[in-house]
């Protein structure tokens, strides 16, 4: 089960597509139970998914910045000590050279991030509907749909790194 | 003037946005996946973004297999709107959806493409009849006849029955509302 849990398939395809298919049977569920069939309106769920994938962005990023003072706590421990572990040290600078790459680099994915929902969210409402309930299949429904996927891609990846 | 300008450059910047958020998005994946996992991340988002733009024939497609609960399309005259409520509570009790359009049709809405919308969703097409028909019924048994749904008459009052209604096995709650009433709903549920 681990094993499946932290593979490629999982991550970059089943994870995805999975949590779309997921917020397409929550929106058909929740309409009015009066009288209320799938429409393809259901299907657009790509905003929730960037919206999803910017929070999930923030929470991995805290994270790595919490493992980062944890790290450097470790590091000032063995440095301070009488006799120093060289390997030990050598490892956990490696870890906060690591760590701190990564971090230099959030604040640009959190932008492009922000930047595309607000891009996409534009082109929504700009060009995404036919009438008052419909939307057009391809900015409507196809691009934010495609561009949520890859971002929920790209942060798992992050995440993984 | 100066309102149609800043919304063409927001129009504009929005796909310049989308460009370079996508486009960096990318090249960050392609540095830190493998070939292959990049190969199926795009995979991936290619089928998110077909589904989207075909999103039409999937709904249609999804829309043909058996539904867990039935979808009733009421019609009846403005005269009975109570005795249609009551029978539109007797189906949902057993688990159908119901289209009544004194629920669905709001301020502005055109009728036709409503109840188009409505037979085209439905599985069945229940006709109260009394002594004054819906205006519409004509128009909605067409429809219903079109989609090939099942038709069920029901007879309110001693009334004049549609020439296109005629050969069908019709529901009576005249004298035995009650056990007409459960007719109805096993003959549609």
């Amino acid at each position: 089960m681990e094993e499946f849990l932290a593979s490629p398939a999982f991550r970059y395809a089943l994870f995805p597509i999975g949590s779309a298919a997921l917020g397409v049977a929550v929106k058909c569920v929740t309409r009015n139970d009066r009288y209320s069939s799938f429409q393809k309106e259901d299907l657009a769920v790509g905003l929730e998914l960037m919206l999803t994938a910017c929070l999930l962005f923030v929470v991995f990023t805290t994270d790595r910045a919490l493992a980062l003072l944890e790290a450097n706590r470790q590091l000032a421990d063995v440095l301070g000590a009488p006799r120093i572990d060289a390997s030990q040290a050598a490892a956990l600078q490696t870890q906060v050279q690591l760590l701190s790459g990564k971090l230099a680099l959030a604040g640009w994915v959190i932008s492009l991030l922000f930047l595309g929902l607000w891009s996409v969210s534009t082109m929504v409402r700009k060009w995404g509907w036919k009438s008052e309930t419909e939307m057009t299949p391809l900015i409507g429904i196809a691009v934010p749909l495609g561009f949520g996927i890859l971002a929920l891609i790209a942060v798992m990846a992050g995440a993984v790194q | 003037m100066i309102r149609r300008r800043i919304s063409r450059i927001s129009g504009l910047l929005s796909i310049i946005g989308l460009a370079v958020s996508m486009g960096m998005l990318v090249i960050i994946l392609s540095r830190s996946l493998r070939l292959s996992e990049l190969m199926l991340s795009i995979v991936v988002t290619s089928i998110g973004a077909l589904a989207g733009m075909y999103s039409m024939y999937l709904v249609r497609f999804a829309n043909r297999l058996p539904r867990l609960s039935p979808r009733i399309f009421l019609s009846y005259s403005h005269k009975d709107q109570d005795i249609a409520r009551q029978v539109a509570e007797a189906f949902r009790t057993n688990g159908a959806r119901v289209w009544l359009d004194q629920e669905r049709l709001r301020p502005g809405a055109s009728i036709g493409d409503e109840i188009e919308k409505g037979i085209a969703d439905a599985d069945t097409f229940v006709a109260l009849l009394s002594g004054t028909p819906s205006p519409n019924l004509l128009l909605e048994l067409v429809m219903a006849r079109a989609k090939g749904i099942t038709v069920i008459p029901v007879l309110l009052a001693d009334a004049e029955v549609p020439v296109d209604l005629q050969g069908l096995q019709y529901v009576d709650l005249r004298k035995a509302p009650g056990r007409g009433l459960e007719e109805l709903v096993r003959a549609a549920t």
